[in-house]
């Protein structure tokens, strides 16, 4: 994990490593590493880690938010979660 | 006609058609002159390294006009396409690079050095080549390696001489036994499908198509050929947007397309989160669909968005591509499913019972498909292509090569098929089909398993979610993300089960068969 994460990024690395990205090396997976790039997570992951944020820190997040460029990242995901708490 | 081949659809809508867009993606825009002459620069390519007919030469890149060009470059050199799901792991494209056998590979620089130790080694292997300019090394297991820009520079289409009877392409779909299978295209089976398709939704040159599934995935032979027919557009949806329904409908959208070829997950997807009604979808005229079941509370939605277009349930699997097609002109008041509707004149089909008698109207029996889409067999596998593929009768009496589905369907009075499910353990997920039985197989190779059961859990979105029961060895440390990550590491992501149940033991049948059906109700939500 990367050093300095703040708690939301690290609840949503944590839950992308034991989760989601089980065929990623977990401890090389940082906050600014590109999730979409290998293609591997498909729509059904999107909803579940839009699920996961909305159960985990009490946001709705709205279908014309769920694009790539706000989950490219867990710092991406971290700064809407974060943007739509406030 | 007779030695008509994939790649001459586009050689002639790159003489008809020359500066029309045949690919358009990412803001970049590929001519039908641009596409041919990158295409054949790959079949020179291919044939200087001694790539020869019939050789098969792997695919394992990303989703890019590239790709598209590597696809009839291959062909072009009278070699033998293998699309594999860019986002597999290494491992699976090893198992398939050796089950055929390739000549070559068709990769992108960021996954080479993933590659090195799959392809050590492999003897046939006489070169790899890269859809971009990217930093890599200059061979792989021991075999030259040539960038985008390093193509032959020779644009004219090289002299090859290729059948139609040849094979174009082989798609590896799951397999019962823990292995995946080579389902064998020629080019004249593949043509069969365009042509009837093209026809049948009148795809013209003004048409544009969306691309949404993989090359691995037989739905694309029509998004990809059709339009090459027609000398038509193709937009094939970038991998980062592929996962989000919003953005696929604002691209899909934008894009003002014409013709959608999807599976239903991704239609109901674009259905729930897309926010379809904001968007102007007047441009559409065709919709269609195929891979699994829709079910008719989501079409009706979508059929009410987009009244002007037409709708059709396609039908049929890798092995016989598309073989019976149903219009939908009016949806059944009471949410019954859409029937699979009536076999394609360009295909035969015979519902038999198990001692292949034909059934009576009404009843259920398996599809046995013939004609002109057929498979030419398993790679590699003559027995099991033996018992799929065989000799039956046809209704005036005739003796025919058919395949059997496996499916069930009955026959209406109007001659309408409908679906009525499987024998076996094969089920869809996401439009895929997968064998339980791989699953499991992979499943029990972890060390620290002893027995696994898949369970295909209904969904009215997906088809079916798979989960896992899994009876660890005794006193194993095994957890969920252990169990997942071994799957991850064999198998395709829709194939790793989405849950992960551990038990003790597993329900037994009076004949000490796994008692799946017990199982199956235990673990069905509500």
């Amino acid at each position: 994990m990367t050093a300095g994460a703040t708690e939301i990024e690290k609840a949503i690395l944590n839950y992308l490593v034991t989760e989601l990205l089980y065929d990623k090396d977990i401890k090389g997976l940082k906050t600014s590493d590109s999730l979409l790039e290998s293609g591997t997570l498909k729509s059904i992951d999107i909803l579940q880690i839009v699920t996961f944020c909305e159960e985990t820190f009490g946001v709705e997040i709205p279908d014309p938010d769920v694009l790539p460029e706000n989950f490219e990242t867990v710092a991406a995901i971290a700064q809407l979660v974060e943007r739509l708490r406030s | 006609m007779s030695s008509r081949v994939l790649p001459d659809l586009l050689t002639c809508s790159a003489e008809r058609y020359p500066r029309h867009p045949a690919i358009v993606m990412d803001g970049r825009e590929f001519t039908y002159e641009a596409l041919e002459a990158a295409s054949n620069r790959i079949a020179h390519t291919l044939l200087a390294h001694g790539v020869r007919r019939g050789d098969r030469v792997a695919l394992y890149l990303p989703k890019a006009p590239e790709a598209i060009a590597a696809l009839y470059g291959i062909m072009k050199a009278g070699a033998v396409y293998v699309a594999v799901d860019p986002a597999a792991p290494p491992q699976r494209l090893a198992f398939i690079a050796r089950d055929c056998a390739v000549a070559a590979l068709f990769t992108h620089s960021s996954r080479i050095a993933t590659l090195e130790t799959e392809f050590a080694g492999q003897a046939p292997m006489r070169l790899t080549l890269l859809g971009d300019d990217g930093a890599a090394p200059s061979t792989l297991g021991g075999r030259p390696v040539v960038t985008w820009s390093g193509l032959a520079p020779v644009t004219a289409r090289p002299d090859v001489r290729i059948d139609s009877e040849d094979l174009a392409y082989i798609l590896y779909t799951s397999g019962s036994t823990g292995q995946p299978k080579g389902v064998m295209i020629s080019h004249r089976a593949s043509l069969s499908f365009v042509d009837w398709a093209a026809d049948t939704f009148a795809v013209n040159h003004h048409d544009r198509l969306a691309n949404h599934a993989g090359f691995h995935f037989d739905l694309s032979s029509f998004d990809l050929y059709a339009a090459a027919r027609a000398g038509a557009t193709v937009f094939p949806v970038p991998g980062k947007v592929a996962p989000f329904a919003a953005a696929l409908a604002n691209l899909w959208a934008a894009q003002r397309l014409t013709i959608w070829y999807a599976t239903p997950s991704t239609l109901i997807q674009l259905l729930s989160h897309g926010a379809l009604a904001n968007h102007d979808l007047s441009s559409l005229r065709v919709v269609l669909f195929a891979g699994e079941v829709f079910p008719v509370k989501h079409l009706r939605e979508l059929m009410k968005l987009v009244p002007q277009a037409r709708f059709a349930n396609l039908y049929g699997p890798t092995e016989t591509n598309v073989c019976t097609w149903y219009e939908v002109e009016a949806l059944p008041v009471d949410d019954t499913p859409l029937p699979i509707g009536r076999i394609c004149p360009n295909c035969e089909g015979q519902i038999l019972d198990p001692d292949r008698r034909p059934v009576p109207e009404g009843e259920a029996g398996e599809l046995w498909i013939g004609g002109g889409t057929l498979m030419h067999g398993y790679w590699g596998r003559p027995e099991l292509t033996a018992q799929r593929l065989c000799e039956i009768s046809t209704t005036a009496g005739r003796s025919m090569l058919a395949y059997n589905t496996g499916d069930l369907v009955a026959r209406r009075p109007d001659g309408v098929l409908t679906y009525l499910g499987r024998r076996d353990h094969q089920v869809k997920t996401r439009g895929y089909r997968v064998e339980l039985g791989e699953i499991e197989a992979v499943l029990c190779r972890h060390p620290d398993i002893d027995e696994a059961v898949i369970l295909p859990i209904p969904d009215s979105e997906v088809g079916n979610r798979l989960e896992a029961v899994v009876v660890a060895r005794a006193g194993a440390a095994l957890d969920v993300a252990e169990t997942k990550r071994h799957c991850a590491q064999f198998l395709p992501r829709y194939m790793v089960p989405e849950r992960i149940h551990f038990q003790a033991t597993l329900p037994r049948t009076a004949s000490d068969k796994i008692d799946r059906e017990t199982l199956l109700k235990a673990h069905l939500p509500g």
